[in-house]
């Protein structure tokens, strides 16, 4: 497990040669996530919405869900 | 100032991959406006934390790290007897409701009739998406100056 941190972070106010570098929309959520070891930043768009966003992390455990 | 909180079938249309009925989607897609819209306002999204825990199981360390730093998780009622995820959720949203303008995010607004007030409402998803591009149109035509401005005129009319 290396991600340590998150933050909620807007594209547009994202610089265009930052937007243009990682890939990410002109508009809409993204998520600026902070890794360690080797202490890195990964800015990922949410577009798709916060479920798919989780999903990307990895899956969900199996097992029944407490009423 | 307003508080978004999700009832269990919202958290659980967002962390349940396993339920695959249409109808989650719909959830979904409010509980990620509601994300949206706090990176944009002063919108926060306000976790039951006894119902947050629920998932404790199905969560890996990642997800965990994503909803504990994103989401305000309140713990006020976790751990108490004799709270089902309705009554729980009535305590806190009239609490928060102290300080902010809450909207609960839930299928059955009628359960929370009875805290509605005029600083707290109860909406279904569908409502909810609703009333949030009803603000975003005001906004971008300008007949508000903030996005939050917006929102509390559809959400809190009075």
């Amino acid at each position: 497990m290396t991600l340590k941190n998150t933050r909620l972070a807007r594209a547009e106010d994202l610089t265009a040669e930052l937007r243009a570098t990682r890939g990410l929309p002109d508009t809409g959520l993204v998520i600026i996530e902070s890794h360690n070891t080797n202490l890195h930043e990964k800015i990922v768009s949410a577009e798709s919405g916060i479920r798919n966003y989780l999903l990307s992390l990895g899956d969900f455990k199996k097992g029944k869900l407490p009423e | 100032m307003i508080t978004v909180i999700p009832a269990f079938s919202v958290l659980r249309a967002v962390l349940d991959i396993y339920d695959t009925n249409p109808a989650n989607e719909i959830q979904e897609q409010a509980f990620s406006f509601a994300t949206d819209l706090q990176s944009r306002s002063d919108v926060h999204v306000l976790l039951d934390g006894s119902m947050y825990r629920k998932f404790d199981g199905r969560l890996q360390q990642e997800h965990k790290v994503f909803m504990e730093k994103t989401y305000r998780i309140d713990d006020s009622v976790t751990g108490l007897t004799g709270y089902d995820h309705t009554t729980s959720l009535r305590w806190i949203a009239s609490s928060e409701s102290k300080s902010r303008r809450v909207i609960i995010l839930t299928e059955n607004p009628t359960d929370f009739s009875n805290i509605v007030c005029d600083k707290l409402k109860a909406v279904t998803a569908e409502m909810f998406i609703q009333q949030v591009k009803k603000a975003q149109l005001e906004f971008n035509t300008r007949k508000f100056s903030t996005i939050e401005d917006a929102l509390t005129a559809a959400f809190f009319p009075n």
